[in-house]
């Protein structure tokens, strides 16, 4: 083994290792949360006086929804101060003006704070609020939240001790069944809250705000240094509050229904940005952490949160290197510690959210619906690796980056619509980034298949698949409202079509290339281990038939290796050979070496024809010929569009 | 200025993988035809087409020098698997001369598809070692810390720049009010 294969094989291992740290730390939160019980409550003899802030930035569609649901909340007016931080450079800020006017009439103690400027974006909105802020307690709450009347009754209860910080409560989702990707994010969430934070809290661990529907102690806000810039303010203050000894509590029980993103591209910003803030904090903080004067599973299990978007870069990695690891080779070396480690992650994944349903089949009325969710959950975890591991090279190389808030449209349940509004995100450039590395994965996944490194498959397929769906759903949510109209006209007639041109493509191309390859393939293997000659000379015949006659599959950086014309011109000598061998039969010592040599000659063949097979998929004609139907696609769609 | 940056990288994008691109065509892939053609040549039925691919192949390896810079065997010494080709070209010359109908042709032959397979496992083991060289890494990391240097030294240039004029325009400033 040279020494670049020897460091190839090292970084693979060790990437392969670190992932599993990361599930494994999740498993232990599993059985942890099977011991989370509600913290006990004190009864509310005097309403102190809290202070509710709404960092808004042009929030046309939900900053009614919002102020509404916040003046319901079941408090003594006198005691409920609400200030409104709106930074908004649209629109919103006169919907706003006017319904604080609005509330103001009724006698609600409401404030509308305008600085003029993002400074600080979400943490210097709440830096600035706190100025203004004249309650003990301090609730938060994003645009999109409604939380319920009796939120902030049952928060204050659970401020038990002096040295509870926080109480955090679980995000409910106003739109769970809007589409598939609302439904993931949505287990997604549910995983979060019902097994990270809730495991967390039961087993004395650092947990984190999430930013909104949460309660804060004021003083603890000052003493931990108040909301410092940052992409993720919610976990960085956690932290330090945390590392200055306060405790926050998650509370299970208390829920505030919110809006998931319903566009892909807001999902993505999102994403990236909490991807980005956790890396960004988790910079800044694991050397205090480990410092600090507690105990080693606290130390380890908060170095595993701040890090948790690493194992998707690690991931991509790792999928990334599999062509040159079976390229090198390795799988055939190490074989079995290659297969259980990949499949390892795999493995571990599924079933802890199998298990997981445990958790949360409140939420769910079927097995089905619940295993249909973890379905979509992989593919959007997944497919969201790129995006996140962008994120975390950008915190790497770039303190500070500007906050882009998600966009929100008013979305409840099954209703409503996104296209056309205002807040609708342009293409994400990191969408065609997502197709090129998911193409570059299924190659990976035809490789491993012919180069019968079959334990690489699950991993290249679900990673492969998943980048796909996710760089063609940001693309279709990038599509006007206009575009999608006239696609849904057409869509009874352009989706069988498009299905049948697809299938048929498919039948083609293996019919055409990849089956010939393959049933020449068996032919010489067919010769290898055949005993008598006619059956050697008809199977490497046959083989010789099937084979096209001249050029080379291998379009990109070909070599004489995979050249059909040569290849024909070896057969055409062996087959020579064979002939010549059944008239000198009687001599033993000649027959048997002249087998020997034909079956290594023809071994090398086959190792040829396993190299062009990946290649039979993707050929240049059939990539032009998938370009020139895309293309023309469009045309028609755009024709029939005009017309219409 | 969103606008510059972009074409920037993209610009940036390009020329490292033209960079990469030629690299490659000008080093490994030059051993990977000759590969090829040994591939070509193990898979031969005759001598004389055996010979043929060696002779393609020889055209396309080095005759001198080790790629591999660290750490460096005799495995992957150029010189030597270049003299092992010549070599073997020479006894492929010999073998033609024997009856095709003879043991001794076959095993003749099968002897060299075996040597031919150690040599290209060692000229795989030195592949990638011709591409990834000491100047080459050297290289690559100065393409990779391009965008970085050129961020810091337009947004040091861009500070100063801002710099200069407000002190130029707190200047004015003064001798307006001393004119005052």
């Amino acid at each position: 083994m040279s020494f670049l294969h020897f460091t190839v094989t090292v970084i693979f291992l060790a990437i392969s290792s670190l992932l599993p740290l990361h599930t494994l730390a999740y498993f232990h939160l599993i059985f942890s949360a099977r011991k989370y019980r509600n913290s006990s409550t004190k009864k509310l003899d005097d309403y102190p006086v809290v202070t509710v802030q709404l960092p808004i930035y042009n929030e046309r569609y939900v900053v009614k929804r919002l102020l509404e649901s916040v003046c319901m909340l079941d408090y003594p007016k006198d005691k409920l101060q609400i200030i409104v931080v709106d930074d908004s450079d649209d629109e919103t800020a006169e919907i706003c003006g006017r319904l604080i006017e609005h509330y103001r009439s009724m006698g609600y103690w409401i404030t509308h704070l305008r600085r003029g400027s993002r400074a600080g974006y979400k943490a210097g909105a709440l830096q600035e609020a706190l100025k203004y802020s004249r309650g003990e307690f301090i609730a938060i709450f994003d645009a999109d939240f409604a939380p319920p009347r009796d939120f902030l009754k049952k928060a204050l209860q659970h401020f038990t001790s002096d040295d509870i910080g926080l109480v955090q409560a679980r995000w409910g989702h106003l739109n769970r069944d809007y589409s598939a990707l609302t439904a993931a994010q949505a287990l997604s969430l549910d995983l979060h809250f019902k097994i990270e934070q809730a495991g967390r809290n039961a087993s004395g661990l650092f947990i984190n705000f999430n930013g909104t529907a949460g309660v804060w102690r004021k003083k603890c806000i000052e003493d931990a240094g108040g909301w410092l810039p940052s992409l993720a303010e919610d976990l960085d203050l956690s932290y330090r509050a945390q590392l200055r000894g306060w405790r926050l509590m998650y509370i299970d029980d208390l829920e505030a229904p919110a809006e998931l993103p319903v566009q892909m591209n807001a999902s993505r910003r999102q994403q990236y940005r909490w991807a980005f803030g956790s890396f960004q904090t988790a910079l800044r903080y694991i050397p205090n952490i480990l410092n600090a004067k507690i105990n080693a599973l606290t130390k380890i299990h908060a170095v595993i949160h701040l890090t948790r978007h690493l194992p998707q870069l690690l991931l991509l990695l790792q999928v990334i290197m599999i062509p040159f690891v079976i390229k090198a080779g390795l799988p055939t070396r190490l074989d079995i510690m290659m297969a259980w480690l990949m499949l390892y992650p795999i493995v571990i994944i599924i079933s802890m959210l199998m298990s997981s349903h445990f958790f949360i089949k409140k939420a769910y009325n079927s097995i089905r619906q619940f295993i249909k969710d973890v379905f979509l959950l992989i593919l959007f975890g997944t497919g969201i690796s790129l995006n996140n591991s962008i994120a975390i090279i950008h915190a790497l190389v770039k303190r500070d980056k500007s906050f882009s808030r998600t966009p929100k449209f008013g979305i409840r349940g099954r209703e409503g619509e996104w296209r056309g509004k205002k807040y609708a995100l342009p293409f994400e450039g990191y969408a065609i980034l997502d197709i090129v590395l998911g193409m570059y994965v299924l190659f990976a996944a035809l490789l491993a298949f012919y180069s019968r490194a079959y334990s690489f498959m699950p991993l290249t397929l679900i990673v492969a698949i998943s980048l796909l769906y996710i760089g063609i759903l940001t693309i279709i949510h990038s599509i006007t409202r206009r575009t999608v109209k006239r696609l849904k006209i057409h869509s009874a007639v352009l989706i069988p079509i498009m299905l049948v041109f697809v299938l048929a493509g498919f039948i083609v191309v293996y019919a055409v290339n990849v089956y010939r390859v393959e049933a020449a393939l068996a032919e010489i293997e067919r010769a290898s281990t055949s005993i008598s000659f006619n059956n050697i000379l008809e199977s490497v015949k046959s083989a010789f038939k099937l084979l096209p006659d001249s050029g080379n599959l291998v379009w990109l950086f070909p070599t004489a290796g995979t050249d059909f014309t040569l290849i024909k011109r070896d057969l055409t000598a062996i087959i020579q050979r064979i002939d010549n061998l059944q008239y000198l039969a009687t001599d033993i010592e000649y027959f048997h070496a002249e087998l020997k040599d034909i079956r290594d000659a023809l071994g090398v063949i086959s190792i040829q024809l396993r190299d062009i097979q990946p290649y039979a998929w993707i050929t240049l004609t059939g990539v032009v010929v998938v370009f020139i139907t895309l293309l023309s696609s469009i045309g028609v769609l755009v024709a029939l569009g005009e017309r219409a | 200025m969103k606008k510059m940056w972009v074409v920037f990288i993209m610009v940036w994008l390009l020329f490292g993988g033209i960079m990469l691109a030629l690299g490659y065509l000008d080093t490994i892939y030059r051993l990977e035809r000759a590969v090829g053609y040994l591939s070509r040549a193990q898979a031969a039925g005759f001598a004389e087409d055996m010979s043929l691919y060696l002779r393609h192949a020889l055209e396309y390896l080095p005759n001198r020098g080790n790629p591999v810079w660290i750490f460096p065997t005799s495995r992957t010494n150029f010189t030597l698997i270049y003299e092992d080709l010549i070599t073997l070209e020479r006894r492929l010359e010999i073998i033609a001369q024997i009856p095709r109908n003879s043991s001794a042709y076959a095993q003749s032959l099968n002897d060299i598809r075996g040597k031919i397979t150690v040599l290209i496992g060692q000229i795989g083991e030195a592949m990638p070692y011709t591409l990834i060289t000491p100047l080459n890494t050297a290289l690559a990391l100065i393409w990779l810390i391009t965008p970085y240097a050129t961020y810091r030294i337009t947004n040091h240039l861009r500070n100063k720049k801002t710099l200069d004029r407000e002190s130029e325009s707190s200047t004015m400033d003064k001798r307006a009010g001393g004119g005052i």
